[in-house]
């Protein structure tokens, strides 16, 4: 398989993902899409809001681990194509942060792999963030 | 004495206030873990799994130009 560029500075742009679906018109053996898009949320830390997240990656095990998901994703479910893109830096409430796209044949093999890629990123993925609150102060995001 | 690379990520930066060092060190992986558990005391109540070598390993071995990772809960996404 080849090098793939899973992480990208800053927000994902809506622009970038429609022009992502425009890329897989060419494949005509695609019947099927599935997008799980991630967006900066404002929650609420005691009596503060957040205003964006901060994302940081242990890069050099972060890639051949989201190499390895790839490949598995691959070997589990008959799929076209798959593509990740994650942010790194600062991400605003609002923008786009985790954008996974599959294409299949078939609807039932792009859903279930775009949900396996997503939770496997999640477990699996040396990412980091930082829930910015504002005047200096912060707490690190936690998974739920 | 070993050189060995550490790197430290999420919380782990804030018991450190460093993002990475380098150390001359003796001994295995444990050893290493209590050595910065008292250079750091609050490492020692963090939760967090280390990677060698970019592999989360319980393994205790370490050798002379490794990286040795200090990985919190992940949060990608």
């Amino acid at each position: 398989m080849k090098k793939r560029d899973f992480f990208v500075d800053g927000p994902i742009s809506p622009q970038f993902v429609g022009e992502s679906i425009a890329r897989h018109q060419k494949k005509t053996s695609i019947g099927a899409h599935d997008i799980f898009l991630g967006q900066v949320r404002q929650d609420s830390v005691a009596d503060k809001l957040v205003q964006a997240i901060e994302y940081t990656a242990y890069q050099e095990m972060a890639e051949p681990v989201l190499s390895s998901i790839m490949e598995e994703a691959f070997d589990q479910f008959e799929l076209t194509c798959a593509h990740v893109y994650h942010s790194l830096g600062r991400i605003n409430i609002g923008e786009i942060c985790l954008f996974v796209f599959t294409s299949a044949p078939r609807r039932r093999s792009a859903r279930q792999a775009c949900t396996y890629i997503v939770e496997a990123i999640k477990e699996q993925v040396p990412i980091f963030g930082k829930e910015l609150l504002g005047r200096n102060d912060y707490q690190w995001k936690v998974n739920t | 004495m070993m050189q060995i690379t550490i790197k430290y990520f999420g919380l782990t930066i804030d018991c450190t206030s460093r993002s990475e060092e380098q150390l001359s060190f003796t001994g295995n992986l444990s050893d290493l873990k209590q050595y910065l558990i008292i250079k750091y005391p609050l490492l020692g109540q963090a939760i967090f799994q280390v990677a060698v070598n970019q592999v989360i390993t319980n393994d205790s071995k370490i050798e002379d130009g490794d990286e040795v990772v200090l990985l919190p809960q992940y949060s990608g996404g």
